[in-house]
Protein backbone atom coordinates (compact mmCIF):
# COMPACT_ATOMS: atom_id res chain seq x y z
CA UNK A 1 0.00 0.00 0.00
CA UNK A 2 1.09 3.30 -1.12
CA UNK A 3 1.78 6.26 1.60
CA UNK A 4 -0.45 8.60 -0.71
CA UNK A 5 -2.48 6.05 -0.14
CA UNK A 6 -2.68 5.59 3.54
CA UNK A 7 -3.13 9.22 3.30
CA UNK A 8 -6.05 9.47 1.87
CA UNK A 9 -7.66 6.68 4.18
CA UNK A 10 -6.34 8.87 6.99
CA UNK A 11 -8.06 12.00 5.54
CA UNK A 12 -11.47 10.37 5.34
CA UNK A 13 -11.20 9.53 9.02
CA UNK A 14 -13.24 11.45 11.12
CA UNK A 15 -13.08 11.01 15.23
CA UNK A 16 -15.70 8.64 16.42
CA UNK A 17 -16.35 11.11 19.43
CA UNK A 18 -18.14 13.69 16.85
CA UNK A 19 -20.37 11.27 16.15
CA UNK A 20 -19.67 11.21 12.34
CA UNK A 21 -19.28 7.66 10.77
CA UNK A 22 -16.21 6.38 9.49
CA UNK A 23 -15.80 5.72 5.47
CA UNK A 24 -15.53 2.28 5.04
CA UNK A 25 -13.00 1.33 2.37
CA UNK A 26 -14.09 -2.11 1.55
CA UNK A 27 -17.31 -4.43 2.00
CA UNK A 28 -18.40 -7.42 0.85
CA UNK A 29 -21.47 -8.45 -1.31
CA UNK A 30 -24.96 -7.79 -0.99
CA UNK A 31 -27.62 -9.18 1.38
CA UNK A 32 -28.56 -10.55 4.50
CA UNK A 33 -30.14 -11.75 7.12
CA UNK A 34 -29.84 -12.52 10.93
CA UNK A 35 -26.37 -13.19 12.69
CA UNK A 36 -26.20 -16.93 11.95
CA UNK A 37 -22.77 -18.01 12.71
CA UNK A 38 -19.46 -17.31 14.75
CA UNK A 39 -16.40 -18.30 13.00
CA UNK A 40 -13.63 -19.04 15.12
CA UNK A 41 -9.55 -19.00 14.03
CA UNK A 42 -6.48 -18.42 14.73
CA UNK A 43 -5.98 -15.10 13.19
CA UNK A 44 -3.41 -16.12 10.54
CA UNK A 45 -3.45 -16.22 7.23
CA UNK A 46 -1.11 -16.28 3.87
CA UNK A 47 -1.93 -12.91 3.17
CA UNK A 48 1.14 -10.20 2.99
CA UNK A 49 0.22 -7.38 5.99
CA UNK A 50 0.16 -4.93 3.26
CA UNK A 51 -0.77 -2.72 6.45
CA UNK A 52 2.51 -3.25 7.53
CA UNK A 53 3.95 -0.60 4.58
CA UNK A 54 7.16 0.84 6.25
CA UNK A 55 9.06 -2.92 6.62
CA UNK A 56 11.10 -3.99 3.98
CA UNK A 57 10.09 -7.40 2.42
CA UNK A 58 12.71 -9.19 4.33
CA UNK A 59 11.40 -7.79 7.87
CA UNK A 60 7.58 -8.88 6.53
CA UNK A 61 8.80 -12.24 5.89
CA UNK A 62 10.98 -12.60 9.56
CA UNK A 63 8.28 -11.24 11.23
CA UNK A 64 5.75 -13.87 9.69
CA UNK A 65 8.16 -17.01 10.19
CA UNK A 66 8.51 -15.90 13.85
CA UNK A 67 4.63 -15.42 14.15
CA UNK A 68 4.27 -19.12 13.14
CA UNK A 69 6.82 -20.49 15.19
CA UNK A 70 5.48 -19.09 18.16
CA UNK A 71 1.89 -20.02 17.24
CA UNK A 72 1.14 -23.40 18.82
CA UNK A 73 -2.47 -24.39 19.62
CA UNK A 74 -2.11 -23.11 23.00
CA UNK A 75 -0.80 -19.67 22.16
CA UNK A 76 -2.85 -19.14 18.95
CA UNK A 77 -5.05 -16.27 19.51
CA UNK A 78 -9.13 -16.77 18.94
CA UNK A 79 -10.67 -14.81 16.49
CA UNK A 80 -14.14 -14.58 16.68
CA UNK A 81 -15.75 -13.32 13.86
CA UNK A 82 -19.72 -13.55 13.66
CA UNK A 83 -21.29 -13.61 10.44
CA UNK A 84 -25.01 -13.33 8.79
CA UNK A 85 -26.85 -15.88 6.58
CA UNK A 86 -25.10 -14.60 3.66
CA UNK A 87 -21.36 -15.27 5.46
CA UNK A 88 -20.92 -11.63 5.79
CA UNK A 89 -19.26 -10.06 9.22
CA UNK A 90 -22.09 -9.51 11.09
CA UNK A 91 -23.70 -8.52 14.25
CA UNK A 92 -26.15 -6.20 15.96
CA UNK A 93 -25.05 -6.13 19.51
CA UNK A 94 -21.45 -6.58 19.71
CA UNK A 95 -18.37 -6.49 17.76
CA UNK A 96 -18.30 -9.06 14.55
CA UNK A 97 -14.51 -9.49 14.85
CA UNK A 98 -12.58 -9.97 18.05
CA UNK A 99 -9.58 -11.37 20.02
CA UNK A 100 -11.07 -13.92 23.05
CA UNK A 101 -7.45 -13.75 24.29
CA UNK A 102 -7.24 -10.18 24.82
CA UNK A 103 -9.39 -7.59 26.65
CA UNK A 104 -11.91 -5.17 24.84
CA UNK A 105 -10.79 -2.03 23.59
CA UNK A 106 -14.10 -0.54 23.12
CA UNK A 107 -13.15 3.26 24.50
CA UNK A 108 -13.17 5.41 21.70
CA UNK A 109 -9.73 6.59 22.38
CA UNK A 110 -7.87 3.31 22.25
CA UNK A 111 -9.52 3.06 18.93
CA UNK A 112 -8.20 6.97 18.12
CA UNK A 113 -4.98 5.33 19.00
CA UNK A 114 -4.83 2.52 16.44
CA UNK A 115 -6.38 4.75 13.76
CA UNK A 116 -3.33 7.05 14.13
CA UNK A 117 -1.25 4.41 13.44
CA UNK A 118 -3.58 4.40 9.70
CA UNK A 119 -5.00 1.19 10.63
CA UNK A 120 -8.68 2.34 9.57
CA UNK A 121 -7.63 0.15 6.68
CA UNK A 122 -7.81 -3.25 8.43
CA UNK A 123 -10.68 -2.24 10.37
CA UNK A 124 -12.89 -1.61 6.94
CA UNK A 125 -11.34 -5.01 5.28
CA UNK A 126 -12.33 -8.46 6.39
CA UNK A 127 -9.50 -10.02 6.10
CA UNK A 128 -7.49 -7.73 7.50
CA UNK A 129 -9.49 -6.88 10.33
CA UNK A 130 -8.48 -10.27 12.41
CA UNK A 131 -5.15 -9.44 11.80
CA UNK A 132 -6.30 -6.33 13.41
CA UNK A 133 -7.99 -7.75 16.25
CA UNK A 134 -5.14 -10.39 16.70
CA UNK A 135 -2.47 -8.24 17.23
CA UNK A 136 -4.45 -5.18 18.62
CA UNK A 137 -6.94 -6.11 20.22
CA UNK A 138 -9.63 -4.02 18.50
CA UNK A 139 -12.91 -4.42 18.13
CA UNK A 140 -14.67 -4.29 14.54
CA UNK A 141 -18.36 -3.37 13.90
CA UNK A 142 -19.95 -4.76 11.11
CA UNK A 143 -23.73 -5.21 9.67
CA UNK A 144 -24.20 -7.24 6.66
CA UNK A 145 -20.86 -6.80 5.65
CA UNK A 146 -20.86 -3.29 5.66
CA UNK A 147 -17.80 -1.25 8.56
CA UNK A 148 -19.27 0.73 10.50
CA UNK A 149 -18.82 2.94 13.66
CA UNK A 150 -19.32 1.37 17.07
CA UNK A 151 -22.51 3.46 17.73
CA UNK A 152 -24.23 2.34 14.86
CA UNK A 153 -24.04 -1.03 16.23
CA UNK A 154 -24.59 -0.71 20.40
CA UNK A 155 -26.59 2.77 19.92
CA UNK A 156 -28.79 2.60 16.92
CA UNK A 157 -30.95 5.74 19.26
CA UNK A 158 -28.10 8.41 18.57
CA UNK A 159 -28.83 7.66 14.61
CA UNK A 160 -30.54 10.97 13.71
CA UNK A 161 -31.59 12.50 10.25
CA UNK A 162 -29.10 15.00 10.63
CA UNK A 163 -26.38 12.49 11.04
CA UNK A 164 -28.25 10.17 7.92
CA UNK A 165 -28.07 13.31 6.17
CA UNK A 166 -24.30 13.58 6.24
CA UNK A 167 -23.08 10.16 5.87
CA UNK A 168 -21.11 10.23 2.61
CA UNK A 169 -20.74 6.54 2.36
CA UNK A 170 -23.99 5.35 0.41
CA UNK A 171 -23.58 2.05 2.50
CA UNK A 172 -23.12 2.51 6.03
CA UNK A 173 -26.25 5.08 5.24
CA UNK A 174 -28.52 2.73 4.45
CA UNK A 175 -27.49 0.53 7.25
CA UNK A 176 -27.87 4.26 9.88
CA UNK A 177 -31.16 4.17 7.84
CA UNK A 178 -32.37 0.68 8.29
CA UNK A 179 -31.66 0.70 12.02
CA UNK A 180 -33.01 4.29 13.01
CA UNK A 181 -35.07 4.62 15.41
CA UNK A 182 -36.44 8.47 15.77
CA UNK A 183 -38.30 9.28 18.74
CA UNK A 184 -41.19 6.95 18.90
CA UNK A 185 -45.06 7.88 19.23
CA UNK A 186 -46.32 4.64 18.91
CA UNK A 187 -47.05 4.55 15.40
CA UNK A 188 -45.37 0.60 15.14
CA UNK A 189 -43.04 2.59 12.53
CA UNK A 190 -38.84 1.66 12.30
CA UNK A 191 -36.15 2.12 10.10
CA UNK A 192 -36.41 3.78 6.58
CA UNK A 193 -40.64 3.92 7.25
CA UNK A 194 -39.66 6.38 10.51
CA UNK A 195 -36.65 7.84 8.95
CA UNK A 196 -39.38 9.00 6.00
CA UNK A 197 -41.66 10.34 8.35
CA UNK A 198 -39.08 12.83 10.16
CA UNK A 199 -36.64 13.94 7.13
CA UNK A 200 -39.90 15.72 5.52
CA UNK A 201 -40.04 13.63 2.68
CA UNK A 202 -41.75 14.92 -0.59
CA UNK A 203 -45.12 13.98 -1.50
CA UNK A 204 -45.36 13.18 -5.24
CA UNK A 205 -48.28 11.19 -6.04
CA UNK A 206 -51.61 10.28 -4.12
CA UNK A 207 -54.68 7.73 -5.44
CA UNK A 208 -56.64 5.73 -4.25
CA UNK A 209 -54.13 2.80 -3.75
CA UNK A 210 -51.84 5.61 -1.03
CA UNK A 211 -49.50 8.09 -0.59
CA UNK A 212 -46.18 8.44 -2.57
CA UNK A 213 -43.48 9.89 -0.97
CA UNK A 214 -39.77 10.59 -2.25
CA UNK A 215 -36.19 11.43 -0.52
CA UNK A 216 -33.26 12.82 -2.63
CA UNK A 217 -30.25 11.12 -1.02
CA UNK A 218 -26.85 12.96 -1.94
CA UNK A 219 -24.49 10.41 -3.78
CA UNK A 220 -27.55 7.51 -3.88
CA UNK A 221 -30.41 7.14 -5.48
CA UNK A 222 -33.42 8.12 -4.54
CA UNK A 223 -35.91 6.84 -1.49
CA UNK A 224 -38.92 6.34 -2.85
CA UNK A 225 -42.07 4.88 -0.23
CA UNK A 226 -45.51 4.50 -0.18
CA UNK A 227 -48.20 5.18 2.68
CA UNK A 228 -51.06 2.43 2.25
CA UNK A 229 -53.79 1.12 5.10
CA UNK A 230 -55.10 -1.55 6.22
CA UNK A 231 -58.24 -2.75 4.29
CA UNK A 232 -59.44 -4.33 7.61
CA UNK A 233 -59.74 -1.61 10.28
CA UNK A 234 -58.67 -2.60 13.75
CA UNK A 235 -60.94 -3.43 16.45
CA UNK A 236 -60.81 -0.21 17.93
CA UNK A 237 -62.22 1.40 14.32
CA UNK A 238 -58.80 2.63 14.01
CA UNK A 239 -56.48 2.36 10.65
CA UNK A 240 -53.27 0.60 10.80
CA UNK A 241 -50.68 2.82 8.41
CA UNK A 242 -47.96 0.90 6.43
CA UNK A 243 -44.79 2.39 4.90
CA UNK A 244 -43.91 0.31 1.97
CA UNK A 245 -40.25 0.73 0.06
CA UNK A 246 -40.89 0.53 -3.46
CA UNK A 247 -38.13 1.13 -6.43
CA UNK A 248 -36.62 4.93 -7.46
CA UNK A 249 -38.71 4.80 -10.71
CA UNK A 250 -42.26 4.33 -9.29
CA UNK A 251 -44.04 7.49 -10.48
CA UNK A 252 -47.33 6.45 -8.79
CA UNK A 253 -48.89 4.91 -6.02
CA UNK A 254 -50.29 2.44 -7.47
CA UNK A 255 -47.39 1.22 -9.44
CA UNK A 256 -45.83 1.32 -5.86
CA UNK A 257 -48.43 -1.11 -4.45
CA UNK A 258 -48.00 -3.37 -7.50
CA UNK A 259 -44.51 -3.53 -7.59
CA UNK A 260 -44.00 -5.27 -4.10
CA UNK A 261 -46.46 -8.30 -5.21
CA UNK A 262 -44.28 -7.89 -8.79
CA UNK A 263 -46.84 -7.08 -10.56
CA UNK A 264 -47.20 -4.01 -13.10
CA UNK A 265 -49.45 -0.79 -12.65
CA UNK A 266 -51.94 -1.82 -15.43
CA UNK A 267 -51.93 -5.65 -13.71
CA UNK A 268 -52.63 -4.25 -10.60
CA UNK A 269 -56.60 -4.98 -10.14
CA UNK A 270 -57.59 -6.95 -7.02
CA UNK A 271 -61.04 -7.45 -6.32
CA UNK A 272 -61.10 -7.50 -2.67
CA UNK A 273 -59.00 -6.45 -0.32
CA UNK A 274 -59.09 -6.90 3.39
CA UNK B 1 -57.36 -13.47 -14.10
CA UNK B 2 -59.34 -12.15 -10.81
CA UNK B 3 -56.88 -11.34 -8.06
CA UNK B 4 -57.40 -11.25 -4.20
CA UNK B 5 -55.65 -9.67 -1.48
CA UNK B 6 -55.15 -10.56 2.12
CA UNK B 7 -52.97 -8.19 3.49
CA UNK B 8 -49.57 -9.42 2.56
CA UNK B 9 -50.95 -12.17 0.67
CA UNK B 10 -52.26 -11.75 -2.64
CA UNK B 11 -54.08 -14.66 -4.76
CA UNK B 12 -54.05 -14.86 -8.40
CA UNK B 13 -55.96 -16.65 -11.01
CA UNK B 14 -53.78 -18.36 -13.10
CA UNK B 15 -54.04 -21.15 -15.86
CA UNK B 16 -54.22 -24.91 -14.68
CA UNK B 17 -51.21 -25.89 -16.54
CA UNK B 18 -49.18 -24.29 -13.95
CA UNK B 19 -49.70 -27.35 -11.59
CA UNK B 20 -47.57 -29.52 -14.06
CA UNK B 21 -44.63 -30.59 -12.20
CA UNK B 22 -45.41 -29.43 -9.14
CA UNK B 23 -45.64 -30.95 -5.94
CA UNK B 24 -48.33 -31.01 -3.38
CA UNK B 25 -48.26 -29.24 0.17
CA UNK B 26 -48.78 -31.39 3.27
CA UNK B 27 -51.11 -29.65 5.94
CA UNK B 28 -50.58 -28.11 8.98
CA UNK B 29 -52.78 -29.26 11.59
CA UNK B 30 -55.13 -30.11 9.32
CA UNK B 31 -55.00 -26.48 7.55
CA UNK B 32 -53.62 -24.88 4.45
CA UNK B 33 -51.33 -22.33 5.56
CA UNK B 34 -50.25 -20.00 2.85
CA UNK B 35 -47.75 -17.68 5.04
CA UNK B 36 -47.22 -17.38 8.56
CA UNK B 37 -46.31 -14.09 10.38
CA UNK B 38 -43.07 -14.43 11.88
CA UNK B 39 -43.60 -12.65 14.89
CA UNK B 40 -47.35 -12.50 15.49
CA UNK B 41 -47.78 -16.37 14.63
CA UNK B 42 -51.06 -15.36 12.46
CA UNK B 43 -51.76 -16.95 9.53
CA UNK B 44 -53.43 -16.82 6.14
CA UNK B 45 -55.14 -20.09 6.37
CA UNK B 46 -57.60 -22.26 4.63
CA UNK B 47 -59.60 -25.10 7.16
CA UNK B 48 -61.58 -26.78 4.28
CA UNK B 49 -60.67 -29.56 2.71
CA UNK B 50 -61.73 -28.95 -0.94
CA UNK B 51 -58.40 -27.17 -1.57
CA UNK B 52 -54.77 -28.37 -2.17
CA UNK B 53 -51.43 -26.07 -1.90
CA UNK B 54 -48.66 -27.02 -4.34
CA UNK B 55 -45.24 -25.64 -5.30
CA UNK B 56 -42.71 -25.75 -7.78
CA UNK B 57 -39.90 -28.59 -7.42
CA UNK B 58 -37.16 -27.32 -5.95
CA UNK B 59 -38.31 -24.85 -4.12
CA UNK B 60 -39.24 -26.33 -0.59
CA UNK B 61 -38.20 -22.95 1.05
CA UNK B 62 -41.22 -21.04 -0.70
CA UNK B 63 -42.90 -19.94 2.98
CA UNK B 64 -40.00 -17.90 3.35
CA UNK B 65 -41.13 -15.98 0.76
CA UNK B 66 -41.59 -17.48 -2.70
CA UNK B 67 -44.38 -18.24 -4.75
CA UNK B 68 -47.39 -21.03 -4.68
CA UNK B 69 -49.80 -22.51 -6.04
CA UNK B 70 -53.43 -23.10 -4.98
CA UNK B 71 -56.11 -25.55 -6.29
CA UNK B 72 -59.83 -24.73 -4.82
CA UNK B 73 -62.11 -27.04 -5.93
CA UNK B 74 -65.48 -26.26 -4.22
CA UNK B 75 -65.91 -22.47 -2.76
CA UNK B 76 -63.29 -21.94 0.41
CA UNK B 77 -62.76 -19.03 2.89
CA UNK B 78 -59.19 -17.70 3.79
CA UNK B 79 -58.94 -16.80 7.20
CA UNK B 80 -56.70 -14.60 8.90
CA UNK B 81 -56.77 -13.11 12.81
CA UNK B 82 -56.37 -9.51 11.61
CA UNK B 83 -57.89 -9.62 8.16
CA UNK B 84 -61.48 -10.14 6.68
CA UNK B 85 -62.17 -13.35 5.56
CA UNK B 86 -62.27 -13.82 2.16
CA UNK B 87 -64.07 -16.21 -0.32
CA UNK B 88 -62.18 -18.37 -2.99
CA UNK B 89 -64.33 -19.23 -5.83
CA UNK B 90 -63.31 -23.03 -7.82
CA UNK B 91 -60.12 -22.60 -9.57
CA UNK B 92 -56.26 -22.58 -9.86
CA UNK B 93 -54.39 -19.37 -8.35
CA UNK B 94 -50.88 -18.41 -7.72
CA UNK B 95 -49.89 -17.09 -4.30
CA UNK B 96 -47.61 -14.13 -4.49
CA UNK B 97 -46.39 -12.68 -1.20
CA UNK B 98 -45.27 -9.21 -0.60
CA UNK B 99 -41.97 -7.83 -0.82
CA UNK B 100 -40.48 -4.22 -0.70
CA UNK B 101 -37.50 -2.94 -2.61
CA UNK B 102 -34.59 -3.20 -0.79
CA UNK B 103 -30.97 -1.57 -2.51
CA UNK B 104 -27.62 -2.39 -1.36
CA UNK B 105 -26.59 -4.85 1.58
CA UNK B 106 -29.80 -4.87 3.19
CA UNK B 107 -31.55 -8.42 1.90
CA UNK B 108 -34.46 -7.31 -0.28
CA UNK B 109 -37.44 -7.55 2.78
CA UNK B 110 -40.61 -9.45 3.08
CA UNK B 111 -43.37 -7.74 4.10
CA UNK B 112 -45.38 -9.65 7.29
CA UNK B 113 -48.37 -9.03 9.16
Amino acid sequence: MSLSALGRLLATFRREDQREPLESVGTLSSAVGASVATVVTDGYDDEEDDDDFFLTDEQRSGRRNRRRRASSPDASPRIVQKVDSQGRLHCEDGPAVWNEGQPPVDNLGELSQVFTFGASVEVARPALSARLARRRAVHSWWLHGVAVPRWVVLEPDTITVWVIDREVNSEVRRIMIDRYQGEDPGDGLNGVARYMRDCGAEEIHRDKYGVLYRREMAGDEPILMVKVLNSTPEKDGSVKTYWLRVPPDTRTAKQGVASTFGMKSSEWKPEKET
Amino acid sequence: MKQYRQGDVLIVQCDPSKLEGTKEKARDNGRIVLAYGEVTGHAHAIHSQKATQFYKEGDENFMSGGTSLLKVDQQVTLTHEEHDPIDLPPGTYEVRRQHEYQPGPIARRMVED
